[in-house]
């Protein structure tokens, strides 16, 4: 008996070990790490525009988010040009703000922040739990990580891209991503090398973005356009609720 | 009266010399009105032309929903309508416009234009023939991937007849989609209705945006033979009111943002619109600019008055005695009067004929130099040309402008001449 209850065990065990994971639990685990709904979040990114032959453009950013309320503030800080620019989130609206001529105008977090690759919603919270339902997955091999990719089709139509490829470490943090237009034509990709640990949370440390339709041919090798995302000076610190008004916006830029 | 005309005729060859100066300024005023009459008039007609196919035809019945984009559900029952009024000759088109993050793709090249048009070829084809094509052209665009641009946005893609493009644009709901679309023809408009405009199948466009089923944004109509003047806009508006809620007719664009921002409705309203109401900012200046030719045409009037008032103080003076003799042989008051004006009528005449010819040759030589390096100036060309439009009408206009103003200079003159008693004209040194 006792040898047949360590078979059974073994069996159930092995099971188990081979089994696959709960992915809609492992898309909210990944959403999860990189929320934060516990305490408000402050940064500042740097988004380079890179053409290929034609330079960089660049862009600092300082964000702030309180995850919880569904709010974001977006402040450009460079270039000069475009500094008091900004963006702001409270639940379903969504203004930009332009410091020149003193208006705020209605814009989504579909639409592309400063002309770079980057869509508005890269900046906020993650959703993928929500916002999509699992059509596929399997195991891969991506550089030193053993990864999950999971196929990922949106559940509404408030989300960027209809179609999106998940490739999750099993620290349940994304390391690649891939977006596709509701045709199934690849749009953008994705790259997470690394990430910076914030409290209990995840921030990557920096995102490539690469534009799978543009680019130009340098030297005899097509190279895609690009954007580089460079995140520093995580925060957690409290953000007063004044912050997360049109009036800031109006006051920042003066 | 055959013989004041003989006189008359014999008078202006024996003072050729004289009247030759008055002749030239007759035959170029002439010519300037006719070239700047036949430019504007083409250049008004390449602006319609133009304007008529961006704008789906004569006129366009626009859906408005209440705060949302414009949309008809059930374009067949409006086209039936508009189709089947008596007296109405237009041919009907449905069409979609849309604007939604319209971006080309191709070889890492990208163009965000500023609109794409789904098009009904089947009703629709042979509009699009009058089209300057690089390359390509119009034909097997039904029901097709098809797709036409306009030349800068082919060359900013470096793409050509036949290529394969991708077609980046939001659905109706928001949402990122794609298409590969046949570059079927590559037209020739850089003026602001086709640089950034392409033109696909009206379904293939519905079904990549995922549209209601079946729907359009307008319906636009073009007038067949003198539909016009037949069933003027007043007249349909009128008509469409009976069976359709409808707006006021709009004079311009902004008539009816003002008139659908006044007001909340339920269901879809429909507007009427005239080309002139879509074109009214551009009318504005080609007003400006008829303004300016009569002006200018005044001023040439004006200079050939004086030049022929000028010119019959000194022929009459220096014919003094001839009129005397004339008077003195029974030549009566009126006849004298009637010789002088058939003196100027027929300087008009002949240099107005001179001057209307010159100017329709300057028109012609015109009309093969390629103005399409002008900034802004291609709305008005047709393939980068000025295509002049005179009509035998006009051309006869100014050239009656001309003798009206020669025969009212010469009147005075000529009653002065006939004043003149034959005694006292007959003692005056000459």
């Amino acid at each position: 008996m006792k040898r047949f209850l360590l078979a059974l065990f073994c069996i159930f065990m092995a099971a188990s070990l081979f089994a696959d994971p709960d992915f809609a639990a492992m898309l909210r685990k990944v959403d999860a790490l990189v929320t934060f709904n516990d305490s408000d979040f402050s940064a500042q990114y740097t988004i380079d525009q890179i053409k290929p032959g034609e330079g960089k453009d660049s862009t600092v950013a300082a964000i702030f988010r309180r995850d919880k309320e569904q709010k974001y503030l977006i402040m450009v800080l460079q270039p000069q040009t475009d500094r008091g620019k900004g963006y702001l989130k409270i639940e379903d609206n969504f203004w930009l703000y332009d410091p020149i001529s003193r208006a705020f105008t209605f814009t989504s977090s579909k639409e592309r922040f400063q002309n770079s690759n980057a869509r508005n919603s890269d900046f906020t919270r993650s959703t993928f739990a929500t916002d999509y339902t699992i059509t596929a997955t399997h195991r891969e091999q991506l550089g030193k990580f053993d990864c999950w990719v999971l196929d990922l089709k949106a559940v509404s139509d408030s989300v960027s891209f209809a179609i999106t490829k998940l490739w999750i470490s099993d620290d349940n943090l994304v390391r690649k991503k891939e977006d596709y237009s509701l045709s199934g034509q690849i749009l953008r990709t994705t790259a997470i090398p690394a990430y910076q640990q914030v409290g209990g949370h995840y921030v990557p440390i920096s995102m490539i973005i690469l534009d799978n339709l543009s680019g130009r041919v340098v030297n005899g090798t097509f190279v895609n356009d690009r954007t580089v995302i460079t995140i520093t000076k995580p925060s957690l610190e409290h953000l007063p609720d004044a912050l997360f008004s049109k009036a800031y916006l109006e006051k920042f830029a003066r | 009266m055959d013989s004041t005309f003989r006189i008359a005729l014999r008078n202006l060859f024996r003072q050729k010399t004289r009247y030759r100066v008055l002749a030239i300024a007759i035959a170029f005023g002439c010519a300037i009105i006719t070239i700047v009459y036949g430019s504007l008039g083409g250049m008004r007609q390449s602006l319609e032309d133009k304007a008529k196919i961006y704008y789906g035809g004569d006129f366009n019945i626009l859906g408005n929903r209440y705060q949302q984009d414009y949309l008809i559900y059930d374009p067949p029952e409006l086209m039936e309508a508009l189709e089947s009024l008596p007296g109405h000759p237009v041919r009907v088109s449905p069409r979609i416009d849309y604007r939604s993050n319209v971006f080309l793709s191709f070889g890492g090249n990208s163009v965000h234009l500023r609109m794409v048009t789904g098009v009904s070829w089947e009703r629709e084809e042979r509009n699009f023939r009058s089209f300057n094509y690089v390359s390509g052209g119009p034909e097997g665009m039904a029901g097709s991937n098809g797709i036409l641009i306009s030349a800068p946005v082919a060359q900013m893609l470096g793409a050509r007849v036949g290529d394969d493009l991708l077609l980046l644009i939001d659905t109706t709901t928001g949402q990122r989609n794609s298409a590969t679309l046949v570059l079927r023809g590559i037209y020739k408009d850089s003026s602001m209705f086709g640089y950034y405009t392409s033109y696909m199948d009206i379904d293939f466009l519905r079904a990549t945006i995922r549209g209601v089923p079946g729907s359009a944004t307008y319906v636009g109509g073009y007038y067949q033979g003198n539909g016009r003047l037949a069933y003027p806009l007043t007249r349909l508006q009128t008509t469409l009111e009976k069976s359709f809620p409808m707006f006021p007719l709009a004079t311009t664009k902004s008539d009816m943002f003002s008139m659908k921002g006044s007001s909340s409705w339920t269901g879809v309203k429909y507007s009427l619109m005239g080309l002139n109401a879509h074109i009214a900012q551009i009318n504005q200046v080609v007003q400006v600019m008829t303004l300016l030719l009569l002006a200018l045409a005044a001023l040439l009037v004006a200079t050939v008055i004086l030049g022929v008032v000028n010119t019959y103080r000194v022929v009459v003076f220096e014919r003094t005695r001839e009129i005397g003799t004339m008077r003195a042989i029974g030549m009566q008051r009126p006849m004298v009067v009637r010789l002088f004006l058939f003196e100027a009528g027929m300087l008009a005449i002949a240099a107005s004929i001179v001057g209307v010819a010159v100017g329709i040759g300057a028109l012609i030589l015109l009309s093969t130099i390629n103005f399409s390096w002008l900034p802004g100036f291609d709305v008005f060309l047709a393939n980068g040309h000025i295509a002049w439009a005179m009509a035998p009408g006009e051309i006869l206009s100014v050239a009656a402008l001309m003798l009206i103003a020669a025969l009212a200079a010469a009147s005075g003159p000529a009653a002065r001449a006939a004043s003149i008693e034959p005694v006292q004209a007959c003692s005056m040194e000459s």
